[in-house]
């Protein structure tokens, strides 16, 4: 049992540190591709289309002979870069939102709940689409469809946390005292949420990445030449049977950076879970 | 054949279901949990064995185990729990299943939580049934009916159809009680039959446990904290303490004549009708973990003496029904305060 | 029972204007004029005066409240006017594309319950062993799978490479089998995982220790206490993952070039279709809710507590 335990605390971290160097590695080498990257990844050279790894091209070319592995090292900035945005603008709007909701409640609160209400009935991805199809196909219309369809749930859980919050002794005898209802919520509400949003925000970064690179798989992100993971794909798909390279390098790369986060963010969540009990 | 021999011969006959040396230890990774050690009981046909104890002293584990019903994985059970010269503890899943609920019926405590919440009463009454007697539905549906009946639920009909969170407490609690009776079982335990329940809803769910008994002949285990309930009901009262049973004794000679230290403290914890203040029994009981040699009531005792700290528990027949486990009144205590005298 | 659905239709009624509301909000999103986009598609040259004239003809010139209700009114009557590239009525075209992604949907909902109850169920009863830690890497390398590119993997490998399943096209069941275990194993894999975090609960709960202190048989105590409870909560989430899995067609349409309306609905959005775009929404959302509205009812038959009303 003890052995158990402990192999099993092991298992997680070591699962947790791997997560977090492939995550690191792949960040630094997006923030660092302009020094880093071997080739300009949005140069064409049709002589040099479909090329095996060389020394020049360490993971060959594509179909426009354009480095597949430069390619992949500026995409790191735009699929994990363009995540980042959504998930932190979504959070910083939802905690303005849920907390307000919460802590005020009355007209404010039954106001902003019938809106996300309404969002809600909408399947997530559906009314996501349709946004970024009204707004018309582009990365920065996709990161803002992703922030008005997805901040009503962090809204909704954070609203329901101050709520619990605001009953809580700690919360009354401030109150009592008469603290500023601002100064209660920034000394005693909101360092009780963040914790809890962090690890909701890093459980759901894995999804939020799927969904910008599916949208770009689909034409309606990232548009061309910029490179991008979900974008790389789409251009890849009409040579799976001559060159099935070209999809496996983009897949894996999102792969690798979802698991990492949803890796990441269970380590977080049974982390403030101990702490708790 | 003398006639003491003759008695013992009867005795043994009547016995139902008989603890031997009935040990349950859980190995955990701070330590073995030694919830019961080495006890011995004798259930009888007809009669309430009593079985108090502080909570966490192994009452409850004693019932579970007895069946097979632990809860966690490891438990480990020694020991032997005789019934019509079977050893419960020796049978193969298949075998302690038939035993569950038709041999042995159990009585939870909390009967909110003790039931299914998708199913019906009638089904849960249909399915036990049904997993001991091959009879038809119908036969099944007028035995339940008539033991629905029998422990005073009215409309009985109408009470198959509902679902638990239809029912109080106090009505769940007598659904198992009917569904227990229904398969005439050799032994019944209840632990703690009515403690999460009302007052007044107690006392007839105690009635009807105690005509019901009477009535169908079967050995009762009554596992109570609760010293009202085992007055009420026992005719023999076994005291646990860590997991030891340190006294028995019929129950007007255990509640006229206390002998252990810990028995008296129960005792006197007990709110009586004379104006005496109530005895706390100070300190806790020491951690199932930790169970060193000497008595496990040592350092709540106000009792004890030098000998108590290496003393190795186990029952020393005191008079003729009656058994205490204490240092006090060993072979050789008993000597020295003869000697004294 | 009957009572219980119809107040779950009514409760409808408020939620269905709501999603009428923002439909409508979202058609005012568009940057540019739709008057304009629709005489450009027609090859009409957008002079003020011509859009002027379709402004009015689309009813564009109108007070917002008072568009609203002139959609509204034609919506309820299923009218979505006509495509700006095929002049052809919305509806009929979406009810046209719409039997493919059902049955894309419905193929795929099949290959979740194939795959998630079983895995969940005996990873629960066997916790801790070999199978379960496979359950467990299974469930965690699928809910992190972009479907889009595991689409593509799971054509290379058994299309191309092994040559057992037909890589595109449409009609007979092996057509079916790639995209539809695309579309599923996201949703397979969490559902695995919930179903067997729910059974552990239950497999604790005093229930299952009365049950078996009753004597029933292990298995009837494995699918009639652990399992019925087990799957109400997996069954609530379901609702959810129904609307998933339809928006989640249009990438798995897309990878397996399947003709059904996220194919139609992605290049209606290039061509700035916009009753299309909208008639869309509309649709997946009143269907998401139907289908909410299905899973409540089952959730009913489930659990009586929720069917009579009692306090859970």
């Amino acid at each position: 049992m003890v052995l158990q335990g402990i192999a099993k605390g092991l298992y997680h971290r070591k699962l947790t540190i791997i997560s977090l160097i492939i995550l690191g590695v792949i960040m630094l080498s997006g923030a660092l591709a302009p020094v880093l990257a071997p080739n300009d990844p949005t140069l064409i050279s049709l002589e040099n289309k479909f090329l095996s790894p060389s020394i020049q091209f360490p993971f060959g070319t594509d179909h426009l002979g354009r480095c597949i592995l430069s390619r992949l090292m500026y995409g790191a900035i735009t699929s994990l870069g363009s995540a980042l945005v959504v998930m932190s603008v979504t959070i910083t709007i939802s905690i303005i939102m849920g907390t307000l909701s919460g802590y005020m409640g009355g007209r404010v609160d039954a106001f902003l709940m019938r809106l996300c209400d309404m969002i809600l009935a909408f399947p997530n991805l559906v009314l996501t689409l349709v946004i970024v199809g009204m707004l018309g196909p582009s990365l920065i219309n996709v990161i803002i469809a992703m922030v008005v369809v997805q901040w009503v749930w962090y809204a909704r859980i954070i609203r329901g946390m101050v709520l619990s919050l605001k009953e809580r002794s700690f919360v009354l005898s401030a109150k009592v005292t008469g603290t500023p209802d601002w100064l209660i919520i920034v000394r005693h509400i909101l360092p009780n949420i963040i914790p809890h949003i962090v690890v909701l925000a890093t459980l759901n970064l894995g999804m939020v990445i799927l969904h910008i690179s599916g949208l770009s798989f689909l034409g309606l992100g990232v548009q061309p030449p910029t490179p991008e993971w979900g974008a790389m794909l789409n251009d890849a798909k009409q040579f799976l049977r001559s060159d099935p390279r070209l999809i496996m390098f983009p897949g894996t790369m999102i792969l690798l950076v979802v698991i990492s986060f949803n890796l990441l963010g269970d380590a977080l969540r049974d982390a403030i879970e101990f702490r708790e009990s | 054949m003398n006639s003491a021999k003759v008695e013992k011969e009867i005795m043994n006959k009547q016995v139902v279901l008989n603890l031997k040396n009935f040990q349950a230890h859980l190995p955990t990774k701070r330590g073995v949990v030694r919830a019961v050690n080495g006890i011995n009981l004798q259930i009888t046909q007809g009669k309430v064995l009593g079985l108090v104890g502080e909570s966490g002293c192994g009452k409850s584990i004693t019932c579970l185990s007895l069946l097979g019903l632990t809860k966690e994985k490891g438990w480990v059970i020694v020991g032997k729990a005789q019934m019509q010269g079977k050893n419960l503890l020796a049978l193969d899943s298949e075998e302690i299943r038939r035993i569950r609920g038709k041999d042995i019926a159990i009585i939870m405590q909390n009967p909110m939580a003790a039931f299914n919440p998708l199913t019906t009463i009638g089904q849960h009454f249909l399915e036990t049934i049904r997993s001991h007697l091959s009879v038809s539905e119908k036969a099944s549906r007028e035995m339940a009916t008539k033991y629905l009946g029998h422990v005073g639920l009215p409309q009985p009909d109408k009470l198959m159809k509902q679902y638990p969170f239809q029912f109080s407490g106090g009505m769940l609690q007598r659904v198992m009680i009917a569904i227990a009776l229904a398969m005439e079982p050799k032994v019944l335990i209840a632990d703690e039959p009515t403690t999460s329940l009302d007052v007044t809803i107690q006392r007839q769910i105690l009635g009807q446990l105690a005509r019901l008994k009477e009535k169908a002949r079967t050995g009762m285990l009554l596992v109570s904290h609760d010293l009202g309930v085992i007055a009420q009901m026992a005719d023999e009262v076994a005291v646990m303490y860590c997991g030891y049973i340190v006294e028995r004794a019929p129950v007007e000679q255990l509640f006229n004549n206390p002998l252990h230290p810990y028995t008296r403290a129960l005792l006197a914890s007990k709110p009586q009708m004379q104006k005496k203040p109530l005895q706390a029994i100070g300190g806790q009981a020491p951690s199932l973990l930790n169970l060193d040699v000497g008595c496990p009531f040592l350092e709540r005792c106000n009792e004890k003496n030098r000998r108590c700290s290496h003393y190795k528990q186990k029952l020393i027949q005191y008079d003729h029904k009656h058994w205490v486990g204490c240092a006090k009144y060993s072979a050789e205590q008993r000597m020295l305060n003869h000697g004294l005298a | 029972m009957e009572r219980f659905i119809v107040n779950r239709i009514i409760s409808l009624v408020p939620v269905l204007l709501g999603i009428s509301l923002l439909t409508f909000i979202l058609i005012q999103l568009v940057p540019v004029d739709p008057a304009e986009v629709y005489l450009r598609l027609s090859q009409i040259p957008p002079t003020d005066e011509a859009v002027a004239v379709t402004r009015a003809e689309l009813g564009l010139d109108k007070p917002l409240y008072q568009q609203y209700f002139d959609w509204l009114r034609k919506v309820v009557q299923l009218d979505f006017g006509l495509s700006f590239v095929t002049k052809e009525p919305v509806m009929e075209e979406l009810l046209y594309y719409f039997p493919a992604t059902l049955k894309l949907t419905a193929a795929s909902l099949v290959i979740v319950l194939l795959i998630s109850i079983p895995l969940g169920v005996f990873s629960a009863l066997y916790k801790d062993t070999a199978f379960d830690q496979m359950c467990r890497i299974f469930a965690f390398i699928g809910a992190s799978m972009p479907s889009f590119w595991l689409g593509f993997v799971l054509v290379y490998i058994l299309s191309l490479k092994l040559d057992l399943l037909p890589v595109y096209g449409r009609g007979t069941l092996a057509h079916l089998v790639l995209p539809a275990t695309t579309l599923a194993l996201g949703s397979a894999a969490v559902y695995t995982r919930l179903l067997r975090t729910s059974m552990l609960e239950n497999l604790n709960q005093n229930f299952v220790l009365y049950a078996k202190a009753r004597g029933l048989k292990e298995r009837l105590i494995v699918v009639r206490y652990v399992l019925k409870n087990a799957l109400i909560p997996v069954v609530i989430a379901f609702g959810m993952t129904l609307g998933h899995m339809l928006a989640g067609s249009v990438i798995v349409e897309n990878v397996f070039a399947w003709p059904g309306v996220g194919r139609y609905i992605v290049s209606s959005i290039f061509n700035r279709d916009y009753p299309v775009i909208q008639a869309y929404v509309l649709f997946m959302a009143v269907n998401f809710v139907l289908l909410n509205l299905i899973v409540d009812i089952i959730c009913g038959l489930l659990d009586p507590r929720i069917r009579l009303g009692g306090d859970r």
